[in-house]
């Protein structure tokens, strides 16, 4: 069990997200930086889909009621155990008392802390993230508070070695360059949406808004389906893309979609932060997430190795 | 079948069956969407249907887009011959309301209708649910009488409270949790129209039918 001793500003408990429940108008939440996610639950012998702590704007400090192995990642940050400090994609043990500080959010959004077994939350509709604008999943369906205590799931790892050193850069998310990838959709033209912007300070869990070149051809439409990732162009002409909060259909203008693998790069820019627009086929996205997977196998025989 | 089918990131399909709102194209939709239901496609998680398009939520690691695409035009075609076998199961659902809104007095003034008539013609048909969205749970709800159409409020509420009855344009609406709408409250009603609790979450879904039935 851990305790939440001071909270960050905007932390909550969050998996890969729900799937299944669209129809009912319920979208996925889940982790921003999806990949981030991932790979401290694979260093920490988890399932990749298992909860952590996501925590955005500021961080926070957190006891240890018992021992338990962790890792941070995602966004920078300045943490330490007690007084030692702490590297990234690493695993460390806490024992009971222990007292974890993470600061200093920097060069990203969202940071992870993540614990052997996961965090282990009540599942609504399948899945542990917490859907603030509807008030479930996670604690309550809403953010952490100080004195909020977090039960830590059974470990189910069979890894003779728990705690594994700091991980290669290689094998870590990706998180700097300005290329964005996406999918035109087929009814419209790339060059209309492709290109250099700016994300704006109004970009939150459910979408980032884009500002710098004005499109002309924004517009409402008869609502249809929308899922993260989704580029609108809204009358305005500066483009909006839908994150894991996002509703599940969407009435304005629909030009493409973001592909999954950059997704999470894109969730960790900050406001003001240059992009740019790339066209890419269906095809070449499909490869990329191949890749992606293809390292998540190399991270696990790290592992081990 | 004419329609338009063009991939929504990686993660999605859109098919687009036609453009604007109309009862024709929601038969069209839901039976498009029933067919792909039924045909179980392994890596398709979600199938959402809307006015007058249907998206198509799938995991691109267990299914390529290339082949969904094949499935789904199989399914397009097999739609196309045998309607009766794949057609909306749609159900009726009743839904009591008091007509205690506040926006009523304000609604009755514009429609230049009393109460009992407006209560009469919010009753007066069964609506068909066209899109749920929005929020969890939220179901769009047409066409309304067109002596009910007045547009949105000019300044949205910050809040509606949960189960608020609400009219806007040609559509009418529950709004299951606190959110900001605006709509024009015309009733309330006590029935839970988004519960995360239950199996099937959302009370209607596409191709439902709504009877409001008004209490004293």
């Amino acid at each position: 069990m851990i305790v939440i001793q001071r909270a960050p500003a905007y932390a909550t408990v969050q998996d890969l997200g729900r799937h299944g429940f669209r129809a009912d108008g319920v979208p996925g939440a889940g982790a921003m930086d999806a990949i981030a996610l991932r790979t401290l639950n694979i260093l920490l012998g988890n399932d990749p889909g298992d909860a952590a702590i996501e925590l955005a704007l500021t961080g926070g400090v957190f006891a240890f009621q018992s021992s338990s192995t962790f890792a941070i990642g995602g966004a920078e940050s300045a943490a330490t155990l007690g007084t030692s400090k702490l590297e990234p994609y690493r695993v460390y043990r806490a024992v009971a008392g222990d007292i974890l500080t993470i600061e200093n959010l920097s060069a990203g959004r969202f940071c992870y802390f993540a614990l052997g077994g996961g965090v282990d939350a009540a599942r609504v509709l399948g899945s542990r993230s917490t859907y603030l604008p509807g008030g479930f999943g996670g604690i309550g369906g809403r953010r952490l508070k100080a004195g909020d205590t977090l039960g830590v799931g059974a470990r189910r790892t069979t890894r003779k070695h728990q705690v594994v050193d700091s991980l290669p850069d290689a094998l870590r998310p990706k998180t700097s360059g300005a290329e964005i990838r996406f999918i035109a959709r087929s009814d419209e033209s790339e060059k209309k949406i492709a290109g250099v912007y700016h994300v704006s300070p109004s970009s939150d869990r459910t979408g980032y808004r884009l500002e710098g070149a004005t499109r002309a051809e924004g517009a409402s439409v008869t609502s249809e389906p929308v899922c993260p990732g989704v580029i609108q162009l809204p009358q305005g002409g500066e483009p909006i893309i839908l994150m894991a909060d996002a509703p599940t259909i969407g009435g304005y203008r629909v030009m493409g979609g973001v592909i999954s693998a950059d997704l999470g790069i894109l969730a960790q820019k900050l406001p003001g932060a240059r992009i740019e627009l790339l066209a890419i086929s269906v095809e070449r996205a499909q490869r990329e997430l191949e890749k992606l997977a293809e390292v998540e196998t190399q991270i696990e025989e790290w592992c081990l190795s | 079948m004419s329609y338009v089918l063009t991939p929504l990131g990686d993660r999605g399909i859109t098919i687009r069956l036609g453009d604007g709102i109309s009862g024709e194209l929601s038969d069209d939709v839901a039976r498009l969407a029933n067919g792909i239901s039924s045909s179980s496609i392994r890596g398709v998680s979600d199938v959402v249907s809307s006015y007058a398009s249907l998206g198509v939520f799938y995991n691109p690691l267990e299914i390529s887009y290339a082949d969904l695409r094949r499935r789904l035009e199989t399914v397009m075609e097999n739609a196309g011959r045998h309607e009766v076998e794949h057609a909306a199961e749609g159900r009726l659902v009743n839904i009591p309301v008091a007509y205690n809104g506040e926006d009523i007095d304000e609604v009755c003034r514009r429609t230049r209708l009393t109460i009992d008539e407006l209560i009469g013609l919010h009753t007066g048909r069964q609506y068909r649910v066209f899109v749920v969205g929005f929020v969890p749970g939220f179901a769009y709800l047409g066409p309304l009488d067109p002596r009910l159409i007045i547009p949105r409020r000019e300044s949205p509420r910050k809040r509606v409270p949960p189960g608020s009855v609400a009219i806007a344009e040609g559509q009418t609406g529950v709004y299951p949790s606190e959110t900001p709408g605006g709509w024009h409250l015309i009733g309330t009603t006590t029935e839970k129209m988004f519960d995360p609790s239950r199996e099937s979450p959302a009370l209607l879904r596409v191709g439902d039918m709504v009877q409001f039935e008004a209490i004293r």
